[in-house]
């Protein structure tokens, strides 16, 4: 397994597009922090006028930690297309350019061939995260300072301490790591069934998109289904900095996105194994 | 016989479609053995089951004297391989590829390995150039330096001539027969070359509609079957009623300008020969073509005749 899995690091680092996810990373965040380094105070006005007739703001607020907040809701919507992109290649992506039929002949099983592509995927999908943290938070306190993070929701304003915020970063990025593994796994799982790989990158984010929208809009028909997309459940990351944590929800909600994982892996290696290789 | 890959009814069905249809096939140790068939023939499907690519629908398929379904990973591993066409990742180069094959395949002294394939197949010199830039023919070489690099006992290789030139095909023939003669090697090859299967192989299999029509040495099949002579002569048309004179117009195909096409037994050239001399004919050149290519048709134009040809 630690062959195959250097092997499928390997190809992905050599891989150009692999580059895609990191290079957008560091534009977007970089454009976003000098954005705000340039411009902040007033975005920051216009988000805080209407709290601004019922309190007095004062202090530091465009900070570090509202800086990577910011960042880390705006990035965590683009990601999912970033993973696809990798992960609906693994497969569809040999079978395209012929090399399963090589990949296939080694004296490897096809489980642990799989088991490679989905360990090196998931290694890849935490590059990314950490990629994406090391840019916000460094970045972020680097530009802007510490300081108490405001998060406005649509019903209360939850100020969170400085110092209670990098355990909340960590691990909202933790769950965010969860959340992508699922587009991972779904995207892995369309790219066993397919021998085009443009196929599994898109239909992984039709279905993004189509729950996403199934799960904002307010119909009385969609609120039963809701809480069995998996879409629903991957901005639970945002709960991390709520105050209370409602750990109990936070849990549930990691608990499907696992259950969401290996579900997709099962019907992966289900259809991998014993898929035939006629191209 | 000393099988060392064996196939006992083994069939692959789609819905009604029987691509492969009842195949039983033994292949000996040490022997280059001749896929042959028409496009759509099953040839393909088969090379996929032997290399577990495909799952045969029914029977069995034994390797090494090893059941291909429950020791898949051991066979794999003695066994070197061309699947269709030689597809790398043309991001990599080409010594990235072999590095990369070679680690899965758990090949010993890889380094050493990969120069001594470089060399065997002609790729010296071009291995640090990306996949991308290389010709067709070139990938045909990596294909062949990838299958043998681990030192397979088996190389099962799949239209391995397509896209090489003249000389490539010469050196990959030597190839082969070194391959046979000097390592002791087992080699199935596949090619819709027939001259190519006549020349280099000791064992063939026809197949036609997914069923193994003809299987046996190719001397024996072959030594059944007439010569095709182009006769080149000063006055064909004397000599074509000299022939008949002789009660050998039967042997005849065509009269064609400067030449007569003749099928005969080998046996029959000296009379032909002879008879023409004596007419006062001049033969400028006698030119026996075989035959392969006749038999190959005519096996696959008419299956049911193969029967009793067949050396089973």
């Amino acid at each position: 397994m630690g062959t195959l899995l250097r092997i499928e690091l390997f190809k992905i680092a050599t891989k150009p597009r692999s580059y895609i996810g990191f290079a957008a990373i560091t534009v977007i965040v970089l454009l976003i922090e000098l954005a705000l380094w340039l411009d902040g105070r007033s975005y920051l006005e216009f988000i805080l006028q209407a709290l601004e007739q019922s309190f007095q703001v004062q202090g530091n607020l465009l900070n570090g930690n509202l800086v990577s907040f910011i960042i880390l809701q705006t990035l965590i919507v683009q990601m999912p297309l970033l993973v696809a992109l990798i992960a609906g290649d693994l497969v569809s992506g040999e079978a395209a350019s012929g090399t399963i039929r090589l990949l296939l002949t080694q004296p490897h099983s096809r489980a642990s061939i799989l088991w490679a592509k989905y360990f090196a995927t998931s290694i890849y999908v935490f590059l990314l995260i950490f990629w994406l943290g090391l840019l916000a938070l460094g970045g972020g306190f680097l530009l802007f300072g510490a300081g108490d993070l405001v998060v406005l929701k649509s019903d209360e304003l939850i100020i969170l301490k400085a110092a209670d915020t990098l355990w909340r970063f960590m691990a909202a990025f933790g769950i965010a790591f969860l959340s992508l593994s699922v587009v991972a796994t779904f995207s892995l799982m369309l790219s066993c069934y397919t021998d085009n790989s443009i196929g599994p990158i898109i239909a992984s984010m039709a279905v993004i998109i189509l729950f996403t929208i199934i799960g904002t809009l307010e119909v009385p028909l969609f609120d039963r289904i809701k809480p069995f997309l998996f879409t629903t459940h991957m901005i639970v990351w945002r709960s991390m900095f709520d105050q209370p944590l409602d750990w109990g929800a936070i849990l549930r909600s990691m608990w499907i996105l696992v259950f969401h994982i290996a579900l997709f892996l099962g019907v992966s290696f289900f259809h991998f194994t014993k898929k035939d290789i006629q191209n | 016989m000393n099988p060392i890959v064996q196939l006992q009814g083994v069939s692959k069905k789609y819905g009604d479609f029987a691509a492969v249809d009842g195949m039983n096939l033994q292949v000996a140790k040490g022997e280059v053995f001749g896929f042959l068939g028409p496009n759509g023939a099953g040839k393909s499907t088969t090379l996929r089951m032997i290399l577990s690519l495909i799952k045969p629908t029914t029977g069995s398929i034994s390797l090494f004297g090893l059941d291909l379904h429950q020791h898949r990973n051991a066979i794999l591993g003695r066994i070197g391989c061309i699947v269709e066409k030689p597809d790398f990742y043309l991001y990599l180069s080409g010594l990235d590829n072999l590095r990369l094959f070679g680690r899965m395949s758990h090949t010993r002294q890889l380094n050493e390995r990969i120069e001594t394939v470089l060399h065997l197949v002609g790729l010296k010199g071009r291995e640090k150039d990306r996949v991308k830039t290389y010709s067709h023919g070139m990938k045909q070489r990596l294909g062949l330096a990838q299958a043998l690099l681990h030192e397979p006992e088996l190389i099962i290789l799949d239209e391995p001539s397509t896209g090489l030139d003249p000389q490539g095909i010469i050196e990959l023939r030597n190839l082969i027969l070194h391959l046979k003669n000097d390592l002791g090697k087992t080699v199935i090859l596949s090619s819709h070359i027939l001259s190519e299967i006549e020349m280099i192989a000791d064992s063939m299999v026809i197949i036609h509609r997914g069923k193994a029509v003809v299987q046996g040495k190719v001397s024996e099949l072959l030594s059944h079957e007439d010569l095709q002579v182009d006769v080149q002569v000063d006055d064909p048309a004397a000599a074509e009623t000299a022939l008949h004179e002789s009660r050998l117009g039967h042997l005849i195909l065509e009269r064609i300008p400067g030449a007569l096409k003749l099928r005969c037994a080998k046996s029959d050239i000296p009379q032909v020969a002879r008879l023409l001399t004596d007419k006062g004919i001049a033969i400028f050149g006698l030119q026996a073509t075989r035959s392969l290519e006749d038999y190959f048709l005519r096996i696959t134009a008419s299956p049911e005749k193969a029967d009793i040809l067949a050396f089973k």
